[in-house]
C-alpha cells in the first residue's frame, strides 16, 4: 500500500499494516469519513475529483515532510469517486516511536492536504448537488 | 499562441470537456486566460503551468499547459 489517489473503497487496515514495524510503538490510523449532514442540509453521498498525477505527488511530499519533522513512517490514502455515508474518503496512517509524533504528524497530514492537495468534493443531496471548497477556499 | 488547458470540478462540468487547446494572445498571463475562458465565473482560482502550481500574473508561452485549479475540497 503507498500513498496516493485510488478509485474504489479503501482498505483501511492495508494502509495502516504498511506503517508497521518493529521500531514503531505507536500506530494511529485517521479516517476522514463521509457524514451525512453539511450545515444543516441532508447529505447522501459524496463524489470527489482529483488532478491524480499532481495529488499523488502531493500528498507524497506532505509525507516526505512529516516524515523529517516527525521522525515517523506516514501514509496517506485518498478516494476518487462516489463515496456513500460512513465510508472513508481519506485514510491516513502513522507509525512511529512514541505516540506523541504519531498524533502530530497524522494531524500535519490532514491539514496540510485539505490546503493544498488538488483534490474536489462535490455532496449529492437528494435534490440536486454542489461543489464543496475547504475553508477558507484554497489554492 | 496556442495553450493546452486543463479542467477540474465544476471548471471541468462548465467547458463540458476535461483538456481543450486555446489560442491565446502573445504574452496572456494564466489569470488573463482564465477570465477570458470564464468570463461570469468569478471563482478565486489557482493555477498550475505545465503541472507546478504558478501565480495567475504567469506569462504563458506557445506550448504551456495551463491547469485551471478550483477551490479544493478533498479530506
Amino acid at each position: 500500500m503507498q500513498t496516493g489517489v485510488i478509485e474504489g473503497r479503501i482498505d483501511v487496515r492495508a494502509v495502516t499494516d504498511a506503517v508497521r514495524g518493529p521500531e514503531h510503538g505507536a500506530v494511529l490510523t485517521f479516517e476522514g469519513v463521509a457524514r451525512n449532514t453539511f450545515e444543516g442540509r441532508a447529505v447522501i453521498a459524496l463524489e470527489y475529483e482529483a488532478w491524480a498525477e499532481h495529488a499523488t505527488r502531493e500528498l507524497a511530499a506532505i509525507c516526505a515532510e512529516a516524515e523529517a519533522t516527525f521522525g515517523v513512517r506516514a501514509i496517506i490514502v485518498h478516494r476518487t469517486g462516489r463515496v456513500e455515508i460512513e465510508e472513508p474518503s481519506v485514510v491516513i496512517a502513522v507509525g512511529a516511536g512514541h505516540r506523541d509524533g504519531a498524533y502530530q504528524a497524522s494531524r500535519y497530514c490532514i491539514e496540510q492536504l485539505k490546503t493544498r492537495v488538488t483534490i474536489w468534493k462535490r455532496e449529492i443531496y437528494a435534490d440536486g448537488s454542489a461543489w464543496i471548497a475547504n475553508p477558507p477556499g484554497e489554492p | 499562441m496556442l495553450i493546452r488547458m486543463r479542467f477540474f470540478a465544476v471548471l471541468r462540468e462548465r467547458a463540458g470537456r476535461d483538456r481543450e487547446s486555446l489560442e491565446v494572445p502573445l504574452g496572456a498571463t494564466a489569470a488573463e486566460v482564465y477570465t477570458s475562458r470564464f468570463p461570469d465565473l468569478p471563482l478565486r482560482i489557482g493555477y498550475a503551468r505545465n503541472g507546478e502550481l504558478c501565480a495567475g500574473e504567469t506569462v504563458l508561452v506557445d506550448g504551456d499547459e495551463l491547469a485551471l485549479l478550483p477551490p479544493i475540497g478533498g479530506g
